[in-house]
């Protein structure tokens, strides 16, 4: 079932004279379910374009549909029930209060929510137990290893069960044993849960993980991959040759 | 090249410096304001009546004051300008990486710091200017003195004092600057921007321990305090430490506690933002414990100077017009009464009260006159009335009071003045009062002293019998009567026998107290009749006796009721001017010194709230966190302060005022209330609107 569905969007930037197209016209659906990646350069409007997805940033000119919503026409209080209530983000750097513990801080997501307290309690050590972080509950993000903050970050996003989790380079910052095993929960969590997770990243080791990869150059859809039944060993090496093919400034991917 | 550097970094950090320079601007402003009330016309005029000491005392006073305010802001621009380094870590750090020498970062911050001051220097002089023809119109309601035309003033006294004082406040901050930069590490400058929180929780028994314990060590400095009997020097202090030291653990235990509380209600803190609320106040407090601690204590010291000084002025004003029922008294001790054996015999004045008038022309002055005559009982007569005598059987319930500290504790010792009825009455009828009149065996007292005369009051009423000089006498009325012979500025008569003339035949009296009203009609042509007729006294005193004070004997009260209420006026206008003005310097430097912590934790906060935002929490939900945040910070210093301020209000009461009859606070307390509450209460919703506009200011 079709769960997200963007249909000709663009996003200009700058004024007439000097006009930056970050997104040009870009098309696509997502599936209730699915595990997305979307893989560009640096400048290609990948970012822009979760931004975009995430209400966080507003499109020029077409329409974003989660389930029968059109995001892009929704306004104050509906738009931050919207996010609130339906997107699930997780980000490079985390985003964790650094005065509230791991369990507060997955917490407060579902009391933000206005979830009852009783429940609260179930939720977050149900969740805690499927990311492997219950050791950490009661420890402050200073006290945390990067991979053990982006999971208790991922817990966040997830334990309000939203439709669509939209992950911005999630890996960034990781070290490749803590992003191994952070891809590892977010492949179960789609699988299990069916949670559907949209990735944006650089790395064709993390785009592997997933189910579909989207490429993004020039603000416009390059190519598309399916992992069909490949393993994910040989997801990577497809992977690896769209990448080469998009050009020598993704070099840096492993 | 340096100077464009300098100059653009102020434009660029425009929001940090603000709140330097507000802080600067505004020492600066009340710096002037303090020294040029010396300048101003209601101040010089009420200056050329006081009597010397009084002028010295002010002064003196000033100028003490004037030190201490210069510390307090000096400390202030300290804690501004530190402020101020911290944020700026990085910026210092990316200038070194790309190889400016330290000595070069230094003088930057130097010529920074240099057009900070030079401008806040200005615009507070000019502030400080426009404030002051405010404060005119204050001060010349104070000392109650007309301001027949606006003018203005200008201090350059005071404008100088404040540049030479801030400029070397400056030079300090400048010096103590470039030594941070030079003894700084480049690593500690680049990672100033990185929080690395250290929360550890407190031990909860620990703190319930601590706060007990603190607890007790207030309640017992405040009982202490207030037992004035047993109350010694030494014991005083001992309690302004106590209160101190138990104020700060009591700050350090409850910011270890308050999470601990409110963790526990389990259904109220996972309730939408309330845990990060808390945690931020935890973490806050945590921080703050000893400023807190500070803030509480002058706080306190505000609250009890600005209600005490206002207090105390409203009592003087009212004993003025109680304790001065004629124009001027003078009273001259009887030559005849002075023994023989006395070396000084030959010195005293020959004249009684009324010869000296007439002799030295001033007999047409008086509308009407009065003399008193004053005898007292000699060492060697049998049955001695002392003043215990006069209270009977209360003497005990009198030494037993606590609450005062003016208690006269010899009073087996003190041997009461007697009048005749017949001269009570004419002095009484002088002051504008219905003639009394008792019977041959009777008597009554006259007194005024407010800790002595209830229990006159009661001795009466059980019609205490005395016995003076043979005579049984009863008591008159079942009261004693209020009031005095002499003329003061306070009620200070324990108590003068008043009994029927026969009983007083064939003695000498010791003093005559000669009483008079002028024929004046306005205050101007009082005031001149009075300077006239003292002059001529004191001419006619030089003339026939001498001009030395130590080398005349005999005059033993001489007061007018224009001398008295000048001195009134000008301690009452003195206490209240320096209860508010420093009431007021502490009242806006401590509630700076909160805001500018909270403006300080909301700019590195912006990233949480940014995040907050990121999950999904509303606008308005952030800013009720906030308000909670930054009310809490403000309201704790306050509450404590409170608390303190009624036992020291109560302490000071009776000290301060206890000697007058006025018992009455409450308008004082609620003038001074509304005071903080407007002052504090008006920093409280500035930082809460800067920190809301700081953290919304990256919103999309």
């Amino acid at each position: 079932m079709e769960l997200l569905k963007i249909k000709n969007i663009e996003k200009y930037y700058g004024s007439r004279s000097n006009l930056t197209k970050a997104i040009d016209d870009i098309s696509f659906t997502v599936n209730e379910g699915e595990f997305v990646a979307i893989m560009g350069a640096s400048g290609s409007g990948k970012t822009t374009l979760l931004n975009c997805i995430s209400t966080i940033d507003r499109v020029t000119a077409g329409n974003i549909f989660l389930e029968d919503t059109d995001v892009t026409h929704l306004k104050g209080r509906k738009l931050n029930q919207f996010r609130r209530e339906k997107l699930g983000f997780i980000f490079q750097d985390f985003n964790l209060l650094d005065t509230l513990t791991a369990y507060e801080n997955i917490s407060l997501a579902l009391s933000i929510q206005k979830y009852p307290v009783r429940e609260i309690d179930k939720a977050v050590k149900n969740i805690a137990e499927q990311l492997g972080i219950t050791d950490v509950l009661k420890k402050y993000p200073y006290q945390m290893s990067g991979g053990q903050k982006q999971r208790v970050a991922s817990a966040r996003a997830i334990v309000t069960e939203p439709k669509l989790v939209l992950a911005d380079e999630p890996t960034g910052a990781l070290d490749s044993k803590s992003a191994r095993m952070l891809l590892e929960r977010f492949e179960y969590l789609n699988k299990n849960n069916g949670t559907t997770i949209m990735m944006v990243t650089h790395d064709s080791f993390t785009a592997s993980y997933t189910s579909r990869v989207i490429f993004i150059k020039d603000g416009k859809i390059f190519s598309e991959l399916s992992r069909g039944d490949d393993s994910r060993k040989q997801f990577f090496n497809r992977i690896i040759d769209v990448v080469t093919l998009l050009g020598g400034d993704m070099s840096d991917a492993v | 090249m340096l100077f464009k550097l300098s100059l653009n970094n102020i434009r660029r950090s425009i929001r940090d410096y603000a709140v330097y320079f507000f802080t600067i601007v505004i020492g600066v402003a009340i710096f002037y304001l303090f020294n040029s009330i010396e300048e101003q016309e209601a101040f010089r005029k009420f200056k050329s009546h006081a009597p010397d000491d009084i002028n010295d005392m002010i002064s003196a006073t000033l100028r003490g004051l004037s030190g201490f305010v210069s510390v307090v802001l000096g400390l202030l621009i300290v804690y501004a300008s530190r402020f101020l380094m911290k944020r700026r870590g990085k910026e210092f750090a990316i200038y070194l990486m790309l190889g400016m020498g330290k000595r070069k970062v230094s003088a930057i911050l130097f010529v920074e710091t240099l057009l900070i001051g030079i401008g806040s220097l200005c615009v507070g002089l000019l502030l400080g200017v426009g404030l002051s023809q405010l404060m005119s119109a204050l001060v010349a309601d104070l000392f109650e003195a007309d301001l027949d035309s606006y003018k203005f003033i200008l201090s350059c006294k005071a404008a100088k004092m404040a540049a030479i004082y801030f400029g070397i406040s400056y030079i300090v901050v400048m010096l103590f600057n470039g030594l941070m930069i030079g003894k700084c590490k480049l690593i500690d400058l680049i990672q100033t921007g990185r929080k690395a929180e250290k929360l550890h929780l407190k031990s909860p028994w620990l703190c319930v321990v601590i706060f007990a314990a603190a607890s007790a060590m207030l309640i017992y400095a405040y009982r202490t305090v207030l037992d004035f009997n047993s109350l010694s020097g030494k014991m005083l202090l001992v309690c302004i430490v106590l209160g101190a030291v138990s104020t700060l653990l009591i700050f350090w235990s409850v910011s270890g506690l308050i999470l601990r509380i409110v963790m526990s209600f389990r259904r109220g803190y996972y309730k939408g933002l309330n845990c990060f609320t808390f945690r931020q106040i935890s973490s806050k407090m945590n921080t703050m414990v000893v400023s807190m601690t500070v803030i509480c204590l002058i706080l306190f010291g505000t609250i009890c100077a600005i209600s005490i000084s206002l207090a105390f002025r409203d009592a003087l004003n009212k004993e003025f017009k109680e304790c001065c029922p004629a124009d001027m008294e003078l009273v001259i001790t009887n030559k005849a009464y002075i023994s023989d054996d006395n070396k000084n015999k030959d010195k005293y004045i020959r004249e009684t009260p009324e010869e000296i008038m007439e002799k030295a022309g001033l007999s047409g002055i008086f509308s009407e006159t009065s003399v008193i005559n004053m005898y007292a009982q000699r060492k060697d007569e049998e049955n001695i009335v002392y003043l215990d005598d006069l209270l009977g059987s209360h003497i005990d319930e009198y030494y037993d009071q606590k609450d005062t500290l003016y208690m006269i504790d010899n009073l087996d010792k003190v041997k009461t003045i007697v009048v005749s009825i017949e001269d009570f009455n004419k002095m009484w009828e002088l002051f504008g009062r219905e003639p009394l009149s008792i019977g041959r065996d009777e008597y009554f007292v006259l007194s005024d002293e407010k800790i002595i005369r209830p229990y006159l009051d009661k001795a009466a009423a059980d019609g205490q019998e005395i016995n003076f000089a043979g005579h049984k006498l009863t008591p008159a009325f079942d009261e004693s009567v209020y009031g005095a012979v002499d003329m003061t500025s306070n009620h200070t008569n324990a108590g003068i026998l008043v009994v029927d003339g026969s009983v007083l035949e064939g003695r000498e009296p010791m003093m005559r107290a000669f009483h008079g009203n002028y024929k004046a009609d306005s205050k101007e042509e009082k005031r001149a009749v009075d300077e006239d007729m003292r002059d001529k006294v004191f001419e006619f005193i030089k003339d026939n006796y001498t001009d030395k004070k130590e080398e005349l004997f005999g005059m033993s009260y001489f007061t007018t009721k224009v001398g008295i209420s000048d001195m009134t006026i000008g301690l009452g206008a003195m206490v209240t001017f320096i209860g508010l003005y420093l009431g007021l310097i502490f009242l806006i430097t401590c509630a700076a010194i909160i805001a500018l912590k909270q403006l300080s934790d909301s700019v590195d906060s912006v990233e949480r709230y940014e995040m907050l935002r990121k999950v999904g929490a509303e606008e308005k939900s952030i800013s009720c966190s906030l308000f909670i945040q930054t009310g809490t910070v403000f309201l704790l210093p306050l509450l404590l302060a409170v608390i303190h301020s009624v036992y020291g209000i109560r302490f000071a009461k009776p000290l301060m005022i206890g000697l007058f009859a006025s018992q009455r606070m409450m308008s004082s307390i609620i003038a001074t209330a509304a005071m903080v509450v407007f002052i504090y209460g008006g920093y409280f919703v500035i930082t809460y609107l800067c920190s809301r506009s700081i953290i919304r200011s990256r919103r999309k």
